[in-house]
């Protein structure tokens, strides 16, 4: 009798345990401006390896307005793990280390992608050993990286920036082209955009500053990982081709629908994947966040826009064209 | 003394015809080694030439089963490599075959032995059956993870053509300088060769003797040396030729695929330092050249001058014995634009051997 009733009891709370090991693990996603490619390498990869997970996807639209709901919603769900694109919505999702080591969320994981610099943005203090309760993927290459190939494919003495001042991603590549100008041995010529009243940079200033910067023989003209810059990326690169200055961007996107000449990058569709992965280690191998390195995918690739080599005549060299993404072939006369 | 200079005659003898075939049998080896290595790096360079245009497929987001045209690659391959027999892309996680160039392969599984040695990346892994070899590299994704596996099998026909003609080759010699070496032996052992001469003492008519016989005895083994080397270098040409042709076609394929994305075919930014790197890979090219559809030199790497003849009445131009020479058209879109050509030191081995 008493062992049709241990049966009895076990039966009864069987589907209850067996319901809870297959409830599909919780993703939330705050997303900047819908779910683009590296939101569909992520959620491709999760689909790849066919494990149960249930999406939250919220968009911002570019704005930061919805922030405290999304916080608390994130608060009330607690899933299994919170996702989050670009530099802007994981600082504001997550705030900086300045914040501490224990989220805001509790014991909520936190995986970010298409961040260009997660320790200087102050996300984290490292990209290993950090402490919080985060990982992610990165999508920028290294500086120091993008320029060898730019060197590669033309050995330039005068590089010109035209930067937002106001913004934190855009001020840390600066100071980084200043560190390397003197490296590498080549000068730096660094525009600030000039700031109106409220403090937004002037994108009419931009035309001036790049004949400016043709003025001063500038030999090629880096547009760098700054959100205002590349919003006003087409005046930029338009202007910069009517001086013959080539272009080189730090994201495929100015290379593949606005005319720069090449970009040594990683494809935002692999950055998902890459995100996806590492969200597989922290949702199926139970693997604490900070034990998973922040990294950037290990192979990168050049984007050249071919139509824009033959208009400026830089051309890339053989060696590096054979692993290169060339677009906008020009079509023959 | 008849008897002790037979004793002598014969000990020189069988010393000699002991030097003579370890001297042929090592020169054997190296020529027989150097075909195989030439037919390694062929593969080898045609192969990752094929594994690199993958990747970069992957690296621009394509997943390894969904790239296009990858079968018309591996066709092109197997078209412009004769010993092929079939080219394959397989997963290394199911062993499924992805893509082949014989449609009856695809969708069946490799062996496991294949998954398991294709799966450390940067390895090539070769596989030898009784009449064919399967050569694999792995095709990594943008994560640096073995994804699939690139694998080629080939006739081992070439390799044994040109053994045979080594072995040959060798036999032949052996036999040829053993016979001058018993010859001469014999011939200074039981011939008073001073004789030959009429002047002067005795002493003197030895010296002078001794001096002759030994030119003419070192110049006739230079003769047969050499022309050993030469067979070897012509029993080798056949690897040599599709090494070479393998490379022009690399050089080739590169400068094409410069020109159709708009690249001015005159000014192929950075090609002569790319040349310069294939020469340096490849010790027995002597030159490469890339001319217009004239002839025109545009650019060049290495000393092309070596290797030409020029006729000093008609001022017509070939090629010096020794050298071998493969060319490659180059087409833009529509037309003949120029030239690759290739010119390889035949000598190679013998340069290093020596």
């Amino acid at each position: 009798m008493k062992k049709f009733f241990s049966w009895f009891f076990f039966l009864l709370i069987f589907p209850f345990f067996s319901a809870q090991a297959q409830a599909p693990a919780k993703v939330y996603m705050v997303l900047w401006d819908g779910c683009e490619e590296a939101c569909r390498g992520f959620l491709d990869y999760l689909k790849s390896v066919h494990y149960d997970v249930e999406i939250i996807q919220r968009n911002l639209n570019k704005k930061t307005d919805k922030i405290p709901d999304l916080t608390a919603e994130v608060k009330e769900l607690s899933p299994d793990l919170l996702v989050t694109w670009g530099t802007l919505a994981t600082l504001k999702m997550l705030g900086t280390q300045d914040n501490g080591p224990v989220s805001k969320y509790g014991a909520v994981p936190a995986l970010f992608m298409v961040v260009s610099q997660p320790v200087e943005s102050g996300l984290v203090s490292s990209l290993v050993s950090q402490g919080r309760n985060i990982t992610g993927v990165m999508h920028l290459v290294p500086l120091s990286e993008q320029l060898q190939y730019a060197r590669q494919i033309m050995p330039f003495k005068r590089l010109g920036i035209i930067y937002n001042p106001a913004e934190t991603n855009a001020q840390i590549a600066v100071d980084q082209l200043k560190r390397y100008a003197s490296m590498m041995n080549f000068e730096l010529l660094d525009r600030p955009v000039p700031l109106d009243k409220k403090g937004n940079p002037k994108a009419e200033e931009i035309a001036a500053q790049v004949a400016e910067l043709a003025e001063n023989k500038t030999d090629l003209i880096y547009l760098g990982p700054d959100a205002f810059m590349n919003a006003n990326r087409r005046t930029l690169i338009d202007t910069a081709a009517a001086f013959s200055i080539p272009v080189f961007s730090a994201s495929e996107g100015a290379v593949r629908h606005d005319n720069a000449l090449f970009a040594f990058v990683h494809r935002y569709y692999t950055v998902g994947q890459m995100a996806g992965r590492k969200a597989m280690k922290i949702l199926k191998d139970k693997i604490q966040a900070y034990d998973i390195p922040i990294e950037a995918p290990p192979r990168a690739l050049l984007v050249v826009n071919m139509s824009a080599a033959q208009k400026t005549g830089v051309y890339p060299p053989l060696a590096l064209i054979q692993n290169a993404d060339l677009i906008n072939i020009p079509e023959k006369k | 003394m008849r008897s002790q200079h037979l004793n002598h005659a014969v000990l020189v003898s069988l010393l000699w015809c002991a030097a003579v075939f370890v001297f042929v049998g090592m020169n054997f080896m190296k020529f027989e080694s150097a075909s195989r290595d030439l037919r390694d790096s062929r593969i080898e360079t045609a192969l990752t030439e094929l594994q690199r245009a993958l990747q970069t497929e992957m690296d621009k987001g394509t997943i390894l089963p969904g790239i296009e045209k990858a079968e018309d690659r591996l066709f092109h391959y197997a078209a412009e490599n004769d010993d092929v027999l079939s080219v394959m892309v397989f997963d290394t996680k199911t062993g499924k075959i992805l893509f082949s160039t014989v449609a009856a392969q695809i969708g069946v599984n490799v062996p496991d032995l294949w998954r398991e040695k294709c799966a450390a990346p940067g390895t090539v892994f070769v596989e030898t059956q009784e009449d064919k070899e399967t050569v694999g590299l792995p095709v990594l994704n943008s994560f640096l993870e073995t994804e699939g596996c690139l694998a080629a099998e080939y006739k081992t026909e070439i390799n044994k053509v040109v053994r045979e003609k080594m072995i040959s080759t060798s036999f032949h010699f052996a036999v040829r300088l053993a016979v001058i070496g018993v010859a001469a032996a014999f011939l200074i052992c039981f011939y008073p060769t001073w004789s030959f001469f009429i002047f002067g003492t005795k002493k003197i008519r030895s010296i002078v003797a001794a001096v002759v016989f030994s030119g003419i005895l070192l110049l006739m083994l230079q003769m047969n040396f050499s022309t050993m080397f030469r067979k070897f270098e012509q029993d080798l040409r056949m690897q040599t030729a599709a090494k070479t042709q393998t490379i022009a076609r690399q050089v080739k394929n590169l400068i094409e695929l410069a020109v159709h994305s708009g690249m001015p075919f005159k000014s192929v930014s950075g090609l002569e330092a790319y040349l310069d790197q294939i020469r340096q890979k490849n010790k027995e090219i002597l030159f490469i050249l890339v001319t217009d559809k004239t002839g025109r030199v545009l650019y060049e790497s290495g000393a092309a001058a070596k290797a030409f003849d020029a006729d000093p009445r008609t001022g017509k131009i070939s090629l010096r014995d020794g050298f071998y020479n493969a060319a490659e058209p180059v087409s833009d879109d529509e037309s003949a634009v120029g030239w690759v050509q290739i010119g390889v030191n035949e000598r190679f081995v013998r340069e290093k051997i020596f």
